[in-house]
């Protein structure tokens, strides 16, 4: 039988995992810090002092055991950044945004974080964090909504 | 362990719950896409025969799964066959071809070696037999997916 001329056949599927990822101590303690303080918990390490945000049970450095929790920031500064243009699934935000590393004030990592697509954010630039209202905090990054450059109105509060 | 006072307030966040959810589009290819053609359109199952052992292979494949050789010859198979195995399906899962619960089904045609996996209609779990005889209820609009079937009826 003569196929018809080309029409791209294909099924449609869909994929979905539903999970339930378990923190650990220091970044359960990272996030409720968030969650309950509004302040930004970094890690020291005892070994090296490395001062890692977010806080991870081992020093990314040097591999020894974290053992302290410090406030670092709120203010930081970018140190990279890019602009996403359009939506896709699962975005931090709406488009047009930009993803910023920020090394928080006393830190010496960056943490990963959605910006406004504002020109003052740059490298270099000093930003802070906006946080969500308390009661619609949930314990999660998320609950800081994302970093505004320092001086620039907060939206909608 | 963390030797300094945690902060005051509520319990530490012991985990973060979240959902991944991937839609894909699954592009046939040459052997799949006449497989499904023949569904849609002349509701027809077709099968490939492995020149080398003879098997018919269902669905269509560039190569036999029980020698390895290259196959191309394509056979039509009957829409009535026999009931292998078969389980019932109570709980829901994503990509269910229909709500639970429902009887899921091998089922080998008649002409084919390797068996097809369907759902069954028109009987109640109870009355399940491995060994009996089912049949294609077709589907009146057929998109070129196994749901151009609806189910097997027994016979």
């Amino acid at each position: 039988m003569a196929l018809k001329p080309p029409e791209l056949t294909y099924m449609e599927g869909e994929s979905r995992c539903d999970y339930n990822w378990t923190t650990g101590e220091v970044v359960g303690t990272f996030l409720a810090a968030l969650r309950d303080h509004g302040k930004m918990l970094a890690g020291v390490c005892e070994s090296c002092g490395q001062v890692a945000v977010p806080p991870t049970s081992y020093c990314e450095s040097c591999g020894s055991e974290v053992s302290d929790l410090r406030e670092v920031g709120p203010r930081g500064v970018v140190m990279s950044w890019a602009r996403v243009a359009d939506d896709f699934e699962g975005a931090p935000a709406e488009a047009p945004f930009r993803y910023v590393l920020v090394r928080p004030a006393g830190a010496d990592t960056e943490l990963l974080h959605v910006a406004p697509d504002d020109d003052g954010i740059r490298i270099g630039a000093t930003v802070r964090p906006e946080f969500r209202p308390r009661e619609q905090r949930g314990g999660a990054i998320t609950d800081i909504r994302w970093f505004v450059p320092d001086g620039a109105e907060s939206e909608g509060s | 362990m963390l030797e300094t006072a945690k902060p005051s307030g509520g319990d530490i966040v012991k985990s973060v719950t979240g959902t991944l959810d991937i839609k894909y589009r699954f592009s046939y290819g040459e052997r799949y896409d006449r497989f499904f053609r023949e569904m849609r359109d002349n509701k027809r199952i077709m099968g490939i025969a492995c020149p080398k052992c003879g098997a018919v292979l269902l669905p269509p494949r560039p190569y036999c799964g029980f020698c390895y050789t290259p196959v191309d010859e394509w056979v039509e198979l009957s829409d009535e066959g026999a009931l292998l195995t078969y389980t019932v399906v109570h709980l829901p899962f994503i990509g269910q071809p229909t709500e639970p619960p429902y009887i899921y089904a091998f089922i080998m045609l008649d002409g084919a070696d390797v068996q097809f996996p369907h759902i069954l209609g028109e009987i109640e779990a109870a009355d399940v037999r491995s060994g009996m005889r089912v049949k294609a209820v077709w589907a009146e609009e057929r998109k070129g997916t196994l749901h151009d079937i609806k189910y097997f009826r027994p016979v």
